[in-house]
């Protein structure tokens, strides 16, 4: 079995193959010696890659896992590769859907609306702001594109989840 | 005598608050909203009252509640901790007029400090040095530009009820000052219901150095050392540490004698913080005092000895403080990190969420003040501090290097945290030269890219741990109906060949 996996900006393509007694690991072609445990709880485990210890836990979210690792969270995508290139091939990224809605992070009121219905934004912009915890947070795109439409008013208090700005 | 104190408060301040009534013998009084029925503050206590609904505004700042909730349980005293009703004059007062004792300073003394204006020409007849600027509130624009020439332009124009920077501005050319003073105005109005604003001459690479002071009603008052916050986001206070890097024994001194007189201005009892402006000449200008404890209170605690939380509730018992001057040493150095559920990259936007898995760092010379524990709920309703890790070490160095450890110990999976962000900031050159100001997240990370040098081996290990799980999350659902348990803890990994079906042929 072949994934893609992408952490941060590096993907790795890991192929792990049961051989019964044990998992051979191969990372971007290397062949690496591959231990780990299993407990009650099976989100944490330990790996050990080429005597290199790690102490983990994963969780899945949302179709991707959340990999503590060496006192961080990081976000990781890992799919099969074959999955991975048929998508690429059809010009597509894994999180196309995620990236032309934005959503509320959390329970709040919209305090400001930076930008109108219409209007061509960049990866990274801000569009609305957000009161929340007594703080003002401004949301940003995750994509370029232009404002398809703004579902919220100034003033109006939003759950956690909810579709505040659509990018065509 | 005090035999049972209830804690105004929630989260780890009323843990850290409960901590030191136990070692007294001192019974605890919680109280809690409907957010927090299960959280830590609640299950310490030994005894909790509900207060109301998960808004501060329905619970923890309803005076009359928290009162009432006192009365019912039989306390004796009344502690604030930071925040919420700690710096209410109105609430001290009540607590006072319902017979009970407030772990704090009289509200008189709230009153003088908690107004900037006030506190800082109160000040100013001790001698206490403040920033060049104006001792009155901006009536008239035109009248002020002679006089704002003399002292220089750069300026910041503040709000007289102010704090967290709202309602302040800085003015670098004359010509924006009128829409900048009708700016601030405005934004203190909303923010305070104080439109009052003032002028004072802009520091441009200004620390942030407070002095801890200590009061008893007897006459005494002891400053215990400084602290350096010029670490902030926000304006908010993020690291802490004591003894500041800039600050040598005559400018300790200095500071607090000033910091000593502050206090006498206002009759000051009980533990407070006197907040000063320092540039790197050494010079110190009166900015506020705080009249409770702070937040950064365990970076002093671990240099001197002291628990702070057991001599206030001494002097709140009317006793003398149990040192003097000459008995406070510094030893060592000692650093916080407030530990937030934000993520510094998107610019610190609260994560709320369930701690899915918490495990604190320990060792040698770590210390964490929290109120949380696994599984425990970072509500959206308050601040989202989760933990402040503070450690101590022989010097400087130590501490940041134990720091930097503690920090790779800490677990927290489901909420983003300031974890890397703290570990970046830390090992970052200039910080460990000590040459801080309060501009320094600005100046060094304007771009908010925390942690990126990522060592390769690392994001490997979470490529490989998240393709494992998912190939054994494969493998259990394809065998699920063999009713194979494997049991062996430490083994080459795999199962029994017979009972496998290769992930292929199941997709």
């Amino acid at each position: 079995m072949n994934y893609a996996a992408r952490v941060l900006d590096r993907e790795f393509v890991v192929s792990l193959e049961d051989r019964g007694e044990k998992i051979n690991l191969e990372v971007d072609g290397n062949s690496a010696e591959l231990m780990f445990t299993t407990r009650k709880n099976k989100h944490r485990f330990l790996v050990v890659i080429d005597n290199k210890s790690y102490d983990v836990e994963v969780n899945r979210t949302n179709g991707k896992f959340s990999v503590f690792v060496y006192g961080r969270e990081f976000e990781v995508s890992a799919e099969d590769e074959r999955l991975a290139r048929i998508r690429e091939v059809a010009g597509m990224g894994s999180d196309v859907d995620d990236s032309r809605e934005i959503h509320a992070p959390m329970p709040g009121l919209v305090v400001d609306i930076l930008k109108k219905k219409g209007e061509a934004i960049k990866k990274g912009e801000g569009v609305i702001v957000i009161e929340a915890m007594k703080m003002e947070n401004e949301l940003k795109s995750e994509a370029d594109g232009v404002i398809d439409d703004i579902l919220v008013d100034i003033g109006q208090s939003v759950e956690k989840g909810a579709c505040l700005v659509k990018l065509q | 005598m005090i035999g049972k104190i209830l804690i105004a408060n929630r989260g780890e301040i009323a843990v850290r608050i409960m901590r030191s009534c136990r070692e007294l013998g001192i019974t605890t009084v919680a109280v809690f909203s409907d957010a927090d029925a299960d959280a830590y503050h609640t299950r310490y206590a030994d005894e909790a009252y509900h207060i109301g609904p998960s808004p501060s505004s329905e619970s923890y700042l309803v005076g009359e509640r928290i009162i009432k909730a006192a009365q019912d349980a039989g306390a004796d005293a009344v502690h604030p901790g930071y925040g919420f009703l700690a710096e209410n004059a109105g609430f001290a007062g009540m607590v006072q007029d319902a017979g009970l004792v407030w772990i704090g300073p009289r509200s008189d003394a709230i009153k003088t400090m908690g107004d900037k204006l006030t506190a800082r020409h109160t000040v100013q007849q001790f001698d206490v040095p403040v920033v060049p600027g104006f001792e009155k509130a901006i009536d008239d624009i035109e009248l002020l530009t002679d006089e704002i020439e003399k002292i220089g332009y750069p300026v910041l124009i503040k709000a007289a009820a102010g704090g967290g920077g709202k309602g302040m501005r800085v003015v670098s050319d004359p010509k924006d000052l009128a829409s900048a003073v009708r700016g601030a105005s405005n934004e203190a109005r909303n923010a305070f219901g104080d439109d009052r604003v003032y002028i004072e001459k802009y520091i441009a690479k200004p620390r942030h150095i407070e002095i801890q002071v200590m009061a008893d009603s007897h006459g005494n008052v002891v400053y215990i050392g400084e602290r350096e916050c010029s670490i902030q986001r926000r304006h908010q206070k993020v690291i802490e540490e004591a003894p500041s890097p800039l600050v040598n024994d005559e400018m300790r001194k200095r500071m607090g004698e000033a910091a000593v007189n502050v206090a006498k201005s206002c009759g000051y009892v009980n533990a407070g913080t006197v907040e000063f402006l320092a540039d790197n000449d050494r010079n110190f200008y009166f900015l506020e005092m705080n009249t409770r404890l702070q937040v950064e209170h365990p970076v002093t605690e671990l240099i001197t000895g002291l628990d702070l939380v057991k001599e206030q509730i001494n002097v709140a018992n009317g006793g003398k403080l149990s040192f003097d001057q000459d008995d406070i040493k510094l030893r060592g150095h000692a650093i916080e990190c407030r530990i937030y559920a934000e993520d510094p990259e998107s610019n610190f936007m609260p994560s709320t969420g369930e701690l899915k898995s918490y495990r604190e760092p320990s060792g040698p010379g770590v210390r964490v003040d929290s109120g949380v524990v696994e599984r425990s709920v970072i509500p959206i309703f308050y601040d989202p501090m989760i933990a402040k890790l503070c450690v101590w070490g022989k010097d400087r160095r130590e501490a940041i290097d134990r720091m930097i450890r503690a920090i790779s110990e800490y677990r927290i999976c489901g909420v983003s945290t300031t974890l890397a962000f703290h570990e970046t900031v830390l090992d970052h050159e200039v910080f460990r030269s000590g040459d801080l100001s309060t501009h320094f997240i600005d100046d060094y990370f304007a771009d908010r890219k925390f942690g990126v040098n990522e060592d390769e081996h690392i994001l490997k290990a979470a490529a490989v741990a998240a393709s494992l799980f998912d190939y054994q999350e494969s493998k259990r659902i394809s065998t699920a109906s063999g009713g194979h348990t494997p049991n062996s803890r430490w083994r080459k990994a795999g199962r029994k060949a017979g009972l496998r079906t290769p992930l292929e042929e199941t997709k």
